[in-house]
């Protein structure tokens, strides 16, 4: 049993609808601002679906990283929140690490996984992988005002091999 | 569910679809991240 209970048919497309809705983020960067106010979980609580172009203009790391996971478990499939286990409604990077399951190996690391960066076991920072550049996963975060950026997983020294680590929830 | 996910056979030779990405952006110009806290 895979950790969403999606089979593996289903996981592929769940992990495409997560990516394409990280980079329609990434796309409209300009639009998105950064708040860890209430407004960050618009995404969901609007139901702004990502594969008609909706997305949210308010958002934080882990809202931004939750928000492409509803897109990709929920909207399509129906997962609970097995994201944040808080019925897609709150979460930070706290919860995040609180659920799903770990990946160690770099080369295991598939789209739709999530960094953790910073000490266990809040952490303090999350993205969202997308694919990678030359085997080195690429993610899209979501850390303050101009972003969502396309960035290297490793960008900051605190991620996986650093203290933070991978997880996945798909 | 901690255990990590990598020698779980569910996953194995699990394939996806290639995405074209663009550019990257250069890390030494990204402000930094802001830290993340839970809902008050």
């Amino acid at each position: 049993m895979s950790i969403s209970g999606l089979d593996r048919t289903q996981r592929i497309a769940a992990r495409d609808l997560t990516v394409k809705a990280a980079l329609l983020g990434l796309h409209h960067a300009q639009q998105i601002h950064y708040t860890q106010g209430p407004q960050r979980w618009e995404g969901i609580q609007h139901k702004l679906v990502a594969a008609k172009g909706r997305f949210p203009f308010h958002a934080d790391c882990s809202s931004f990283v939750t928000w492409c996971l509803w897109n990709g478990l929920h909207h399509t499939f129906k997962v609970d929140d097995i994201v944040n286990g808080t019925h897609w409604q709150s979460g930070y990077t706290g919860t995040l690490a609180q659920h799903g399951r770990q990946v160690i190996h770099l080369a295991n690391v598939l789209p739709g996984d999530v960094v953790l960066y910073g000490p266990a076991p809040t952490f303090e920072h999350t993205a969202i992988v997308v694919g990678y550049d030359h085997k080195i996963p690429v993610v899209v975060s979501n850390g303050s005002e101009p972003g969502p950026f396309l960035l290297p997983y490793n960008y900051r020294g605190d991620g996986p091999g650093g203290g933070g680590q991978f997880r996945r929830y798909i | 569910m901690t255990d990590p996910v990598d020698d779980d056979p569910e996953y194995a030779d699990e394939k996806v679809a290639h995405v074209d990405l663009p550019p990257l952006t250069d890390p030494t110009t990204v402000p930094p991240d802001e830290t993340d806290e839970a809902d008050q």
